[in-house]
């Protein structure tokens, strides 16, 4: 029974995620993104040097925005309830923690065999900086002309751009043995961008472009597995894999476009009160390959309320990041160009992450944090919000 | 070992808790279906602006520039960073320096001489902003019909003609009491200024008139030697109605005594000499009378010689002509004809008052009749001339030839060392206006930058320290093509062997075009004393080579970029 409703609730998923219709409409994210960013009005003549920028930058921050919303680590499932079959007590199973886990770090303890899980989250974001650089004040140049013997442009372009997230994830996880677990999630979300291209020729503003666009829909399909391989005292290790399939709309930055796996190895301590995870993973494939680790404290203040500290972090291999890219005007003397380009480079970004779960009652957990970039590459909000809701199919 | 809290469970499949599982299935599936619910998909909506204004640009022009021509200056005002071009809509404003540009600048523009009596405007263009150039009138230019006049000692009259625009003035002043000016003192346009000139009881005088600022030289032959005296063959002279071309009379004086002839009447020319001394002869002619008997007077070695010619038409007769004028192409015109309408027997005359009008057939007839005159071709300015037809003038005009422009030569081929070019010479008529301008930086136009009629152009040109190259100028709206040759370089011979001992080589003779410039260094120590090391044009290098203790050796030289060779032998 467990398996069937288990494997037609994965198939919803898989179906839905999948759908066409759903998932390759348009117009899109990034044609409204290549809209705002390119037909720049300064005449810098080099029309090539302009569009290859404008290119450069476009997927340069297109990346930035799939690395935010297609390849951030899922939130483990089945981390609150944990089960192990207790031979003292003829193959009950028992819970195995007095904690309900990390958010993002994953503990080398599995589900337990036929325990299901379901969680649901809802993530709330708005980005404002790009690598460092902020996205709303009319600070972020696209494109900019300047004297030689002058710092400050006499004609410059900005950008301003509001972009917000709303990520609700639902994912299922089964114990396919007493060590053994597999697991899918999909993210569902809505993206909102508006922005603004303004002109500023010699201390005139002339607005030049102005975008406002919502998408949503499902993102990649996530599908993953653990296995526990040493159980020994207070610690334990488990290897593990995820895949993410391009079930999202690469267009409307929900997807990564090509399918990612990755490998990883999780490791968990743990006493009566207080357990550390920690996870070291290796993604291929995707937009970019990428070093995934993480590690997290919890704390079982009451047998109710599990308290959360979390550093998770990313070194992304290709992400790029976005520089100022000054050249001689190739008509004009005495006249630079600068543009907004990007270069492609290795990127680290640090995710400190605090919040708490609650059992609510029975098996239910109620759980929230609050994220916050210690890093400015990529795009960044100030804080991240999540909340979301866990339900063990267990006494 | 960790024991954590126990809790035991039923597994799954076998609990009872169905209603608790569908409520989390529900929940799920909500979450699921909510996207759909709400309508997964996508909607963008953009805005564009307007095109910001940059780069405007403000153009200052000069308030007039003279009708003789000028440069003048056009002040470009823009940011630094606007570039801009410039050009002309009028062909008389050229030399747009520079003709573009970036941010603000003081634009060089040649105006040309204005030929006209009125003041013109024309644009010069900058980035589609313009500039109004305004040029005043052409100054007032003033021709005379004769700048000196011989009047004879017994005094007489005489007529200057002031040829000029109808709206230049001028005066006519004499600064002799014995040379009064009668009429014309002043005027305006083209009039004649009359003078008189009182009888010389002395020696020959001189005195100025100056009309129009030009000085008219008026001399008065002195009174004739005491000794003097004419004898006429004639007095009076009777002529035909129809006038003649070989009446003469005839003068007798010593050989010191001049006279003058002159005649007092428009129909009385005299053809031959006005003045001679000695025996001679006066000729003249008399045109043919339409009207009544009349009588003209001569004026030979101060004799008056009276001509009267018999009247041809009867007081009954009138006469009237069609057309009483005709205008002509500046090619000229054969076959026109003038009818004349009179009463039967009245008799008349046609005759052009000018040579370029001829009368072809009816040069006299009686009654109603037709005269048949040709045009010839004008060569110059439009002109215009009379016929007299039955005592009546036809007024004939014709255009002036249309301005055409030879120029030669139309290539020229310059040393490397530059210089002075050929002249280039510019073939049109008086009256026809033309330019000459460089296109290149290193050919400079030193005279004849803008003439009238005739003329050539000189200039100079750069020396050539590069490649070949070629410039043009343009000439009265023609290319003329320069074209500089490079320096080329020869030496001869190209290497030189020496024994041992010491010597002195070359001489190497360097063989260029006049102007270029070369070097001679020697590359081996033991070659020295290199002469002609710096010379233009083709000349010759010596050098001394050292004497070899050594074995055998090679060394170089560079001359005029060439190698030359020098080889040493060791001592045998």
């Amino acid at each position: 029974m467990i398996p069937g409703r288990v494997a037609a609730l994965l198939g919803a998923l898989v179906v839905f995620s999948a759908h066409p219709s759903l998932a390759g409409a348009q117009p899109t994210i990034t044609g409204a993104l290549s809209f705002l960013l390119t037909n720049r009005s300064i005449p810098t003549g080099d029309f090539a040097r302009d569009e290859e920028a404008a290119r450069a930058t476009l997927d340069t921050i297109a990346t930035f925005l799939r690395s935010e919303l297609t390849t951030l680590p899922v939130a483990s499932s089945a981390s609150g309830f944990t089960y192990r079959m207790d031979p003292a007590l003829g193959g009950v199973p028992v819970r195995s923690t007095t904690t309900f886990g990390s958010f993002l770090t994953e503990r080398s303890l599995t589900v337990g065999r036929l325990q299901l899980s379901l969680a649901a989250s809802y993530q709330s974001a708005t980005f404002d900086r790009i690598d460092g650089r902020n996205l709303r004040d009319g600070t972020l140049r696209a494109t900019a002309s300047r004297l030689t013997s002058d710092q400050a442009p006499f004609d410059v372009e900005t950008v301003t751009m509001r972009i917000h997230t709303d990520t609700v994830t639902v994912a299922a996880n089964v114990g396919i043995t007493d060590r053994l677990e597999v697991g899918a999630a999909v993210p569902i979300q809505r993206l909102t961008l508006a922005g603004e291209r303004v002109d500023t020729y010699r201390g005139t503003p002339l607005l030049q472009a102005a975008v406002a666009a919502t998408s949503s829909g499902a993102g990649d399909l996530v599908l993953r597995t653990k296995l526990n391989v040493f159980r020994g005292g207070a610690a334990g290790i488990a290897i593990g894999g995820e895949a993410r399939v391009p079930t999202g709309s690469a267009a409307n930055l929900f997807g990564a476009g090509r399918t990612t796996v990755k490998p990883r190895v999780m490791w968990s301590m743990e006493s009566d009160h207080v357990a550390v995870d920690t996870n070291v993973g290796y993604v291929l494939g995707g937009i970019s390959d990428e070093l995934d680790y993480s590690a997290g404290v919890t704390s079982a203040g009451t047998h109710k309320i599990t308290l959360v500290g979390e550093l998770a972090g990313r070194r992304l291999n290709s992400a790029g990041r976005l520089i100022d890219v000054i050249t001689r005007h190739p008509v004009l003397a005495g006249v630079e160009t600068v543009r907004l380009s990007a270069v492609e480079q290795p990127t680290n970004r640090v995710v400190a992450i605090a919040g708490v779960k609650w059992n609510a009652a029975a098996t239910w957990l109620v759980t929230a944090n609050l994220a916050r970039s210690l890093t400015n590459a990529g795009l960044t909000a100030r804080w991240v919000s999540t909340v979301g809701a866990e339900y063990a199919f267990g006494e | 070992m960790h024991q954590g809290i126990r809790f035991p469970v039923l597994p799954f499949s076998s609990r009872p808790s169905r209603p608790r599982s569908t409520t989390a299935l529900v929940y799920i599936a909500v979450c699921v279906l909510a996207c759909a619910a709400g309508g997964c998909g996508s909607t963008v909506a953009t805005s564009t602006g307007p095109s910001p204004a940059k780069c405007a640009v403000t153009l200052t022009a000069p308030d007039a520039v003279t009708g003789g021509g000028a440069t003048a200056t056009v002040a470009v005002a823009t940011q630094p960073e606007c570039a801009w071009s410039a050009s002309s809509e009028v062909a008389w404003i050229t030399g747009l320096t520079p003709a573009s540009g970036q941010g603000s600048s003081q634009l060089q523009i040649r105006v040309a001489a204005n030929p006209n009596t009125s003041a013109r405007q024309g644009d010069i263009v900058v980035n589609g902003e313009r500039a109004h150039i305004r040029q005043d009138a052409a100054p007032c230019r003033f021709e005379l019909s004769a700048v000196q006049q011989t009047i004879s000692a017994s005094g007489g009259t005489g007529t200057i003609t002031v040829t000029t625009a109808a709206a230049c003035a001028w005066t006519a002043q004499s600064d002799a009491t014995w040379a009064v000016i009668t009429t014309g003192a002043a005027g305006t346009g083209t009039a004649s200024v009359n003078f008189t000139i009182a009888p010389n009881t002395g020696s020959a005088r001189t005195a100025s008139l100056v009309i129009a600022d030009q000085m008219v030289k008026v001399t008065q032959e002195a009174v004739a030697p005491a000794d003097c005296s004419y004898t006429l063959s004639a007095r009076n002279v009777s002529a035909p109605a129809s006038g003649t071309d070989a009446s003469s009379v005839s003068v007798t004086a010593p050989p010191r005594c001049r006279w003058l002839a002159t005649s007092n009447s428009s129909w009385i020319s005299v053809t031959g000499s006005t003045a001679s001394s000695g025996n001679g002869t006066v000729t003249f002619s008399i045109s043919p009378n339409p009207g009544a008997a009349r009588t003209g007077t001569l004026t030979v070695a101060d004799q008056s010689v009276t001509v009267s010619q018999a009247g041809a038409a009867t007081a009954s007769c009138s006469y009237s002509v069609a057309p009483s004028s005709v205008s002509v192409p500046s090619t000229g015109s054969a076959g026109i004809s003038v009818s004349v309408t009179a009463s039967t027997g009245c008799p008349w005359t046609a005759a052009s008052t000018v040579g370029w009008i001829s009368i072809a057939s009816g040069s006299s007839g009686t009654a109603n009749g037709k005269v048949m005159f040709t045009v010839a071709a004008n060569a110059g300015a439009a002109r215009t001339g009379t016929l007299t037809v039955a005592n009546q003038t036809v007024t004939v005009n014709q255009a002036a030839v249309p301005c055409s422009y030879s120029v030669t030569p139309t290539n020229v081929s310059i040393e490397p060392a530059g210089g002075t070019g050929t002249p280039i010479s510019v073939s049109t008529l008086s009256g026809c206006a033309w330019t000459a301008s460089s296109h290149v930086s290193w050919v400079t136009i030193l005279s004849g930058a803008s003439s009238t009629g005739g003329g050539s152009v000189t200039y100079s040109v750069q020396p050539n320290t590069g490649a070949a190259r070629n410039g043009t100028l343009t000439v009265a709206g023609q290319t003329v093509t320069i074209s500089q040759a490079t320096c080329t370089y020869a030496i001869a011979p190209t290497s030189q062997t020496f024994n041992a001992f010491g010597a002195t080589g070359g001489p190497v003779a360097v063989t260029t075009q006049s102007g270029c410039a070369w070097t001679a260094v020697s590359k081996a120590s033991w070659i020295t004393e290199v002469t002609g090391s710096t010379s233009s044009g083709s000349g010759t290098v010596t050098f001394r080579v050292a004497a070899n203790t050594g074995h055998d050796r090679t060394g170089t030289l560079t001359i005029a970029g060439l190698t030359f060779t020098v080889t040493q032998k060791e001592e045998q």
